[in-house]
């Protein structure tokens, strides 16, 4: 920890603190052997609970089962490390027992193939959340980069049903602006947003970043919104720091409390990696720019020196999720 | 319980007891409507945990997993008589509460596609035992009905391997001789032949002889005697006396701590699916043990003498005990 090259008093918060990333892309991508080593980067550098993304909406459900099956035997093999959690307790006891905590989603329903009964089965192997559209149209509604902007289908709509019956969290990132309202609206209870920044601080001219009404909308839901640390969506190229995702932290918090905030930084393990967005080339760039796990000490540091509270700093850490997550969770 | 037409001590023993069916085959044929009301047939007539059959051979991964999804989401939606269990303690606690214990089974390994890690992921969503082949030739070994019996594959003993580390019995009913006398050498721990009678008692290719049922009680296991007439005995002559005689071979072989239930009920018995392997096995109506009769097979264990302890082993506290044993 004394690498970390922040103050001690930062340091000892950050080491003592819940902190949980909602979205680690998981999949095998660019130089997949960095997938491995990327999470034991997360731990080092504080983190203690890490949300998998396992599939996304281009795969299907035979695949996407398989992906479960093989990451699955892969934590079981080094359980001396990991922890694949059911439950809240087996986070904190991961915390207690120095190891860190794995957790799964996909971005995108497709993995459902249109079978209800499919998300209990998923909940069951440890899927936890799903963005409801993942950038393109899907049979649940419009993604964030599609042309059109329809609104929730009526599957998603029995999707979202299900997917709360069974205390999986409702997640609308990635998703079209009306069809992410739609689910605020029919809900009836906490709908997250996995990780998205905020639209008003950084437009990266389209709609991956999130309005005020969808921040709003989330918190009043009882949610939570989680900043990212992909370049791009923070800032503008060449001023990536610290401050600048703050800048989101500090925009959400102001306007719906820190409560409602919490970290998801979609750390990309390969920055090399090259798939081309061809909706946005502004994600294009190669290397990518992101904040590295290595500098999330800074981040606690830069909200002590802001002024936020202890409780809030440990909220938007991890505590937020943690308290959704006892929620929800069955 | 009055109208189980048997001695009221016979009565007392059947409803204390806990009773429970190895394989009930659950998937859709003839009139699926009907195999609900057989598992309310099930617990009207003392079983308390059955173990269903959710896929096999001729299912491939996709359709065996959406599958169980279906079958979870029945019995969820019938919570107020059913439990999914995870546990041995998941059955005694549904007995407590009088609702009907269901597990889950594939008589067959297709559904795993030679894919390992699987096997776990299968283990989770309730599969606790599976057949190594379902009559015929899989990847792992030769069926009973096969023409060729060339033993256990490679990858058949790398699944067995799999199996054991996860929980899941091994299970080899409807599997070549070879091949089983192979899983019995290879497992290196307990082997169950879920549903089988004995050749001996008579000769069918579906049946067992006397060299299975010793390996697998050497192994630790438990072999489930099976109520399908054509298996138990020569047309005409059913009755639960003429199973009972399938139990006593085999308590008298290897001990009556290695036998157990799993009729095999077929709950359409008007169902017409011909076996192209043996003509004669499948005559419609089917003869068979009907969950009705079987308060009759504990009055018949009584009357000939099997002792209390002898009785509840084999009504289902044998395969309790190895479920305590090996299920994680």
């Amino acid at each position: 920890m004394s690498d970390w090259n922040v103050s001690e008093e930062a340091a000892a918060l950050h080491a003592d603190a819940l902190v949980w990333d909602m979205t680690f892309p998981f999949r095998d991508f660019g130089t997949v052997e960095l997938k491995w080593s990327a999470l034991e980067r997360m731990q080092a550098s504080g983190f203690n609970m890490v949300s998998l993304t396992l599939a996304i909406d281009y795969n299907g459900l035979a695949d996407t089962i398989q992906t479960i099956a093989r990451e699955l035997a892969w934590f079981r093999r080094h359980s001396d490390k990991y922890v694949v959690v059911e439950s809240v307790d087996d986070i904190l006891r991961a915390k207690k027992a120095g190891k860190l905590a794995v957790g799964f989603h996909f971005q995108g329903t497709n993995p459902v193939a249109q079978d209800i009964n499919m998300v209990e089965l998923y909940y069951r192997l440890g899927i936890r959340h799903m963005l409801m559209c993942y950038n393109l149209k899907n049979a649940v509604g419009d993604g964030c980069q599609e042309v059109t902007d329809a609104g929730l289908s009526r599957y998603g709509r029995s999707l979202v049903t299900e997917m709360r019956r069974v205390g999986m969290f409702v997640d609308v990132a990635h998703t079209g602006h009306r069809t992410a309202m739609d689910v605020f609206e029919l809900a009836e209870g906490p709908v997250i947003i996995s990780h998205a920044n905020a639209r008003a601080v950084r437009d990266p001219g389209d709609s991956r970043n999130v309005p005020d009404e969808q921040i709003k909308a989330c918190a009043a839901s009882g949610g939570v919104i989680g900043v990212i640390g992909f370049g791009p969506n923070v800032s503008e190229k060449g001023k990536l720091s610290t401050k600048a995702l703050l800048r989101h932290i500090d925009y959400m918090a102001e306007l719906v409390g820190p409560q409602h905030v919490g970290i998801a930084l979609d750390y990309v393990y390969d920055n090399e990696y090259n798939r081309p967005n061809p909706w946005n080339p502004i994600y294009n760039t190669r290397p990518i720019e992101q904040i590295e796990p290595e500098v999330m000490p800074q981040l606690t540091q830069d909200m002590m020196d802001a002024g936020y509270s202890e409780t809030d700093i440990r909220g938007i850490l991890g505590e937020n999720w943690l308290r959704l997550a006892k929620q929800l969770w069955r | 319980m009055s109208d189980w037409n048997v001695s009221e001590e016979a009565v007392a023993l059947h409803a204390d007891s806990l009773v429970w069916d190895m394989t009930f085959p659950y998937i859709d044929y003839g009139n699926a409507a009907l195999k609900w009301s057989a598992l309310e047939r099930m617990q009207a007539n003392g079983f308390n945990m059955v173990s269903l059959t959710v896929g096999g051979d001729k299912t491939p991964m996709i359709e065996a997993i959406q599958s169980v999804a279906r079958e979870r989401a029945w019995f969820r939606a019938n919570d107020d008589k059913y439990v999914v269990v995870d546990s041995a303690d998941d059955i005694l606690r549904a007995k407590r509460e009088s609702k009907l214990a269901v597990g889950f089974h594939f008589q067959g390994t297709n559904p795993v596609s030679q894919d390992l890690n699987m096997v776990d992921t299968y283990y989770r969503l309730g599969i606790r035992h599976m057949l190594m082949c379902y009559n015929l030739k899989n990847a792992v070994g030769d069926g009973c009905q096969e023409v060729t019996d060339g033993g256990l594959s490679r990858y058949g003993r790398n699944l067995i391997v799999e199996m054991r580390r996860a929980g899941m019995f091994v299970d080899v009913a409807h599997t070549g001789h070879r091949t089983a006398m192979d899983v019995f050498e290879a497992a290196e721990g307990t082997v169950i032949i879920s549903h089988a009678n004995s050749r001996v008692v008579k000769d069918h290719s579906r049946n067992v002889p006397d060299e299975q049922i010793k390996a697998c009680a050497a192994s630790g296991g438990v072999i489930g005697v099976v109520g399908f007439g054509p298996v138990v005995c020569d047309k005409g002559e059913l009755s639960t006396k003429a199973l009972f005689r399938h139990i006593d071979h085999m308590a008298e072989l290897v001990g009556p701590q290695h036998v157990g239930l799993a009729l095999d009920y077929v709950y359409d018995n008007e169902y017409n699916n011909p076996g192209p392997f043996n003509p004669e096995y499948h005559p419609r109506p089917i003869e068979q043990i009907e969950p009705e009769d079987l308060p009759r097979l504990t009055q018949d264990m009584m009357e000939a003498g099997y002792s209390e302890t002898d009785i509840r082993g084999i009504l289902g506290e044998n395969w309790l005990r190895l479920a305590q044993q090996l299920w994680k």
